[in-house]
């Protein structure tokens, strides 16, 4: 099962420094993300990916040393759900 | 012809019979009472304000009258109305004035959509201004009155109006609305300001308001780029402090205070994304009312703003 960003249309983003503020037109809502979650939306951004070659991706652009693959999966899978549940990402 | 034009005899019979066109801003009111209060306190703080021809549109007609009921007898009452329409609940006759202040905040934050409204004060110098949104309780209008009584122009006490488009802030000089203790600590100050009568027992508690000075009613129709969003924070016994704010932390707090950032929708984020862009951001916390005016008269725009 791959996850895939909304489309382009839906959303707008601004950024300063590595803070990003995202604005659901869909929803109508603004989020300001913290620097894993925008990588995951960056990431998907590329192309629709499930979230175990997710998690491959970025693991080391996010220099993840001091946990286990599991436990970095089970982080980018709850990050999935809460970003599906605001609207942002959805299943391709 | 400016409301000090009229005598005062003259400003009451207006207000009685055709109303007057006052004219705050980039708005129009036409404001009709028959309350002596009301008339003694418009022709005090709004003396330099520009009145409209009769013949011109007014933005907003409102007025203040007595509701005939009971209480007219024992307990007066002072009633708003919008277009014909009562808004509010009734307040004490005593309380005439400040209910007109609040109504006419209500009638901009309610019905001016053109502009990101943020619930915050607004002084200018130099070309610049600073943005201070705050909640209640902070000492915003508090900062903002001593500001303003040390060379900042006034834009606004309560309500910035954020243009869409480029960004830039349209000034809406009216008196500064202070409460309880900041009444004295500015009379204290400023001891040539000029205040309204002090009404007790509101909502509030004790208010008064606070003339805008001739200077920022002239100019009120200067538009100004905002290069400072600065959040303020009265803390007693405090040393005064600046402290950066992450601007995509501003961006979310500025948009808290804002009334109507969702219903600007895509419009409001990029409007509000430009006014962070172009601005510093800061907490500031303070105590002492002379050291926050020393470190506001050494702020720098960044140089994107110049």
């Amino acid at each position: 099962m791959k996850w895939q960003v909304i489309s382009d249309q839906e959303v707008n983003c601004c950024s300063w420094g590595n803070e990003w503020v995202f604005y659901n037109k869909l929803s109508g809502d603004t989020h300001l993300l913290g620097s894993t979650a925008v990588q995951i939306l960056l990431e998907l951004r590329k192309s629709p990916l499930k979230a175990q070659l997710l998690t491959e991706a970025l693991a080391p652009r996010l220099q993840v040393k001091k946990v286990t693959h599991e436990e970095f999966l089970f982080q980018i899978e709850h990050l999935l759900g809460e970003l599906n549940t605001l609207g942002l990402i959805e299943f391709s | 012809m400016n409301v000090s034009a009229l005598t005062p005899s003259e400003l009451k019979f207006r207000l009685k019979k055709s109303g007057i066109f006052l004219r705050t801003g980039s708005f129009i009111t036409h404001l009709q009472t028959s309350i002596p209060g009301v008339s003694e306190s418009v022709g005090l703080l709004y003396a330099d304000y520009p009145l409209a021809e009769q013949a011109d549109f007014a933005d907003f007609h409102v007025s203040l009258t007595r509701p005939r009921n009971l209480r007219r007898w024992f307990k007066p009452q002072a009633l708003f109305s919008f277009d014909g329409n009562t808004i509010f609940k009734p307040l004490p006759l005593d309380q005439a004035f400040p209910m007109l202040e609040w109504g006419l905040n209500w009638c901009v934050s309610n019905h001016v959509n053109h502009c990101l409204i943020v619930h915050a004060a607004v002084v200018e110098k130099g070309g610049y201004a600073v943005l201070l949104p705050a909640p209640p309780g902070s000492g915003k209008s508090t900062l903002c009155a001593a500001l303003v009584n040390r060379g900042w122009r006034l834009l606004s006490d309560e309500l910035a109006l954020v243009r869409v488009g480029d960004g830039k802030l349209i000034p809406l000089p009216r008196p500064v609305s202070l409460k309880n203790e900041s009444i004295e600590i500015i009379r204290r100050y400023e001891p040539s300001a000029i205040f309204s009568r002090k009404v007790d027992d509101t909502l509030k508690g004790t208010v008064a308001h606070m003339k805008a000075s001739s200077d920022s009613v002239a100019r009120a129709s200067e538009v100004v780029q905002v290069a400072w969003v600065i959040f303020p924070k009265y803390q007693a016994g405090s040393t005064a402090c600046l402290e950066t704010l992450p601007q995509a932390h501003a961006f979310m707090r500025v948009a808290d205070n804002s009334f109507n950032y969702s219903l600007l929708g895509l419009n409001g984020f990029r409007t509000m994304a430009r006014l962070i862009d172009g601005s510093l951001c800061y907490d500031f916390t303070y105590s002492k009312l002379d050291d926050a005016i020393e470190i506001f008269g050494a702020l720098t725009p960044q140089a994107s703003s110049k």
